[in-house]
């Protein structure tokens, strides 16, 4: 059956060529677009998408797909398990991976990504946030303090 | 712990802050003003709202009585996994009269709450996730006057709050019940006056709509509005030849129309129906009046169509039901006063350890679910005047 399924050709930025399942490449709404609306059989450049990434992603995409169509069972509560180890991976990768998935317009992923991220910096304070997404503080002291004093309880005990 | 660094493109930082919780969000309005300012914006308040209901984060509010003080208060219950239901905090509210305020409706993570007396006018509604509180003017419906006749008491009952998508509005309604006695000598007269009125949060005012032939039966559930139209349990015919209709006001057009439930459900006098709100559609759960071993059968409308979504076999020694939880999970108060949750997949009856101190007082329990929202109503911060929130900090469960 996965020997006589139709297969996509994807070339990362790297010159690194997968050939995929289109089940599996279809997740991505870009690639769907390209594949629907290119020349049968030709190679779709993934340009702003590394080849390990992309190997990763489409790790995700065959995980989710198979586990949609029965082809593995698995229970939700193992599918989110899953999920939840494979974005455990260093900054940089996390940070590639929002990128990719929101260039190759895959939902779900973005959702995850996105979702690390904001669970790393919910308990964070306003500063180390600044200090995170690089943003420069344009409150004068004053105005900040009017601000902070506005939404007290919202420092009472940081958490969530 | 080393914090990241991320170069990451503006639209992509919306999408990490629109999952953030609200009091996170509240709290990087220091960041700097781009961020306080986006925070406000439509789309963004729409966004994180929605990111809440696609995740299913819903969050437990139970209402209920001290029976010591004799006060309504409600609880936050914890959501967390293995807290099984935890109270994390309990606010009580001074501001309204005998500090017992029920909730009338919540949409969009806001409640609207409305005093529990006759003759008393407070109404607010409130976002319990950023602390605003919009205390809504009297109304400026006119009461109709007769001669010889002073009117004596006002009820108020069957309240709804709901958003009105076309005109962007947060609308309330509520029926009124007005009662005159002779004004000479005091001997009550027969005939109540009916009035129907409507609150716009946008034009913060009251106006008196046309009042249906039907007056409805307060829905325990309090979830009994959606897509902008409020649903309400009517009975037509003299007993025993009752039948159970739904009365429903469409917040848009602000017209009442009557509609049908099958004759599936029973002997009226029997039998309990409870409007509510199952999966995005309308349905009602039908259970008996007697016993305690009580079995449910819940029905839901789908294009005019009725249709039996589940029943439940004989669940002991419940009381009444209190709502539905995720994968149809069913919350109910048993016989004991205490909350305890239903699993049909397991028909595991879990006891949540949350006494609700009722006796006599039993309407005081209600149990309601809200996702986190940013929708702010132009009101004010609450200040402890108005509410007074208790963390609870370890983990007794009993207060």
């Amino acid at each position: 059956m996965g020997s006589t399924s139709t297969k996509i050709k994807l070339r990362t930025s790297d010159q690194k060529v997968f050939e995929v399942e289109e089940a599996v490449a279809v997740q991505s709404q870009t690639i769907k677009y390209f594949y629907e609306n290119g020349c049968p059989g030709s190679v779709i450049h993934v340009h702003s998408v590394s080849g390990d990434i992309l190997s990763k992603i489409l790790d995700y995409c065959k995980k989710h797909v198979n586990s949609a169509a029965g082809k593995e069972d698995i229970s939700p509560e193992e599918l989110y398990e899953w999920d939840a180890n494979f974005v455990k991976v260093d900054q940089n990768t996390l940070f590639d991976l929002i990128l990719a998935a929101n260039c190759l317009k895959i939902e779900s992923l973005l959702d995850l990504t996105c979702q690390t991220v904001a669970n790393m910096i919910k308990g964070k304070r306003p500063k180390e946030i600044r200090t995170t997404f690089n943003i420069k503080n344009d409150y004068t002291p004053e105005a900040e303090e009017a601000v902070r004093r506005e939404n007290k309880w919202a420092f009472d005990m940081l958490g969530v | 712990m080393q914090m990241p660094r991320f170069a990451v493109p503006e639209a992509l930082v919306t999408e990490i802050l629109s999952k953030l919780s609200v009091k996170s969000i509240i709290r990087f309005n220091c960041v700097c003003k781009y961020w306080c300012s986006s925070f406000q914006t439509p789309r963004f308040i729409s966004k994180h709202y929605h990111n809440n209901l696609k995740n299913n984060n819903l969050n437990p509010l139970l209402q209920r009585l001290d029976g010591n003080a004799d006060l309504a208060f409600f609880s936050q219950l914890s959501v967390e996994k293995d807290e099984n239901f935890l109270v994390k905090q309990n606010i009580r509210f001074p501001f309204f009269i005998h500090n017992s305020p029920h909730v009338w409706g919540a949409c969009h993570g806001l409640f609207c709450l409305h005093s529990s007396c006759m003759n008393e006018f407070e109404v607010a509604i409130w976002n319990p996730l950023t602390r605003e509180i919009k205390i809504l003017p009297p109304s400026s419906v006119q009461r109709p006057t007769y001669p010889g006749l002073t009117c004596d008491l006002v009820i108020f009952d069957c309240g709804a709050f709901e958003f009105d998508f076309k005109t962007d509005d947060y609308k309330f309604i509520r029926f009124v019940t007005l009662c005159y006695v002779d004004s000479k000598c005091g001997i009550e007269s027969p005939d109540d006056v009916s009035q129907v009125e409507l609150y716009s949060l946008k034009s913060d005012s009251w106006k008196e709509i046309p009042s249906p032939n039907y007056r409805p039966f307060d829905s325990y559930l309090g979830n009994n509005c959606l897509d902008g139209i409020c649903y309400w349990q009517i009975t037509m015919g003299n007993s025993p030849y009752e039948k159970v209709m739904i009365l429903s006001f469409d917040m848009a057009n602000e017209k009442f129309s009557v509609s049908p439930i099958l004759e599936f459900i029973g002997f009226f006098l029997k039998t309990n129906i409870e409007v509510l709100v199952f999966n995005e559609s309308v349905g009602v759960l039908v259970y008996p009046v007697e016993g305690i071993d009580k079995s449910f059968d819940l029905w839901v409308m789908n294009g005019g169509v009725w249709t039996k979504q589940f029943s439940i076999e004989s669940i002991p020694g419940v009381v009444n039901p209190l709502g539905f939880w995720k994968n149809d999970e069913l919350f109910l108060l048993n016989t004991n006063y205490e909350v305890v949750l239903f699993d049909p997949s397991t028909q595991e009856l879990k006891v949540l350890g949350i006494n609700t101190y009722l006796d006599h007082h039993r309407e005081y329990v209600s149990l309601f679910f809200y996702a986190e929202s940013l929708v702010s109503i132009n009101g004010i911060q609450e200040h402890k005047d108005h509410i007074i929130r208790q963390l609870v900090g370890d983990a007794s469960n009993k207060y």
